[in-house]
């Protein structure tokens, strides 16, 4: 970093841009995204089903066919977890955001279907063939107990919104995350 | 006469060719493998070469990469080989995400870490069918999304959620 090129006159100003354009570009690179976490694993396993829910809707309604049939099969099979989910989900968003909550959550309902949709534009052709295969996983889980720890195996919050808009991120507080996890595990 | 020979050797010779052709040909899978599944892969990620999975057992694994912001994963399978139905997440990693996909024959079990972490990690999934669960200890270097915030306050970090 600190080193000169050859021939330039102005060695400060020079490293000082190539400074200032590393660092633009740690910025700008999209690997260097956070990906914002709640601060509870209550709070993360509601959004992580609620993104389920509307990534195997997206399936259903881009794709049709035998996918509208699967997403029925898929509602009536887990509906009391996701009744609950749903219950959830409106009550963080009335904790955190208070008398505008209602707002907030369809607000981050239609941000997170608008969010699946362009990943399927994204993914093109392969989209339909390569998506509806989780129907075929979410319904050979065991148990509907499962259905939470099966969607947060599918890391469908890392890309154009986040999880608990609004609330203390846990990736953005990593030590004392850390700290709040730990004291709960003894 | 002549005509008819002449058909049934021709027969013969198509019906001979196909059976050459059933022997040479491999069992070719049909699963396929997609692109965005493959793209994206972290930097120096090492991984075992093989992980093998015991039904109802847990296997440990270790996973080294450099965060880039990619992904490094650990290929599961069942016999033949063929993809787990499913994967669920029994333990979270503090510091990064999990995916589990299925990439043509076999799962994958990828971890992601968070921006700017580098440090240890660790979690654990179980996969359907059988149960066999796969417990990952992961060392994150520092790399591309990781050298705005070197590391010393998340490094020792992991560890204490699983006294």
């Amino acid at each position: 970093m600190s080193t000169t090129p050859p021939g330039h006159g102005r060695p400060g100003r020079a490293a000082a841009l190539l400074g200032a354009a590393a660092a633009l570009s740690m910025v700008l690179a999209p690997a260097a995204q956070a990906v914002q976490r709640c601060g509870t694993d209550v709070d993360q396993a509601v959004f992580e089903l609620e993104a389920l829910k509307t990534e195997l809707m997206v399936v259903a309604t881009t794709c049709k066919g035998q996918n509208e049939d699967r997403y029925n099969a898929f509602v009536n099979r887990y509906r009391p977890a996701l009744v609950e989910s749903n219950r959830r989900l409106g009550q963080y968003f009335s904790r955190v955001h208070g008398r505008s909550g209602q707002r907030q959550n369809d607000i981050f309902i239609t941000e997170l279907a608008n969010a699946r949709s362009n990943q399927a534009r994204q993914l093109g052709g392969d989209y339909c063939v390569r998506n509806a295969g989780l129907f075929e996983e979410v319904m050979a889980l065991p148990a509907v107990t499962d259905l939470p720890a099966y969607a947060a195996t599918k890391d469908l919050l890392s890309s154009g919104v986040t999880a608990c808009p609004g609330g203390t991120p846990a990736a953005a507080a990593p030590a004392r995350a850390t700290r709040t996890r730990s004291s709960r595990a003894r | 006469m002549s005509a008819t020979l002449r058909l049934l050797g021709g027969l013969a010779l198509v019906a001979g060719l196909a059976g050459c052709a059933q022997e040479a040909a491999a069992p070719a899978s049909t699963r396929r493998v997609f692109f965005a599944d493959i793209q994206g892969q972290a930097r120096g990620c090492t991984v075992p070469r093989s992980v093998s999975l015991t039904p109802g057992q847990q296997t440990e694994s270790t996973m080294t990469l450099a965060n880039d912001g990619g992904w490094c994963g650990i290929t599961v399978s069942q016999p033949g080989p063929k993809p787990y139905d499913a994967g669920l997440l029994v333990q979270r990693p503090q510091h990064g995400r999990v995916h589990v996909r299925k990439v043509g024959d076999v799962t994958r079990v990828d971890y992601i870490p968070d921006a700017r972490f580098a440090g240890t990690d660790a979690f654990t999934v179980r996969l359907v069918p059988g149960n066999p669960a796969l417990r990952v200890a992961v060392t994150v270097q520092p790399g591309a999304a990781s050298a705005t915030a070197p590391a010393p306050a998340a490094t020792p970090a992991a560890t204490p959620a699983r006294r």
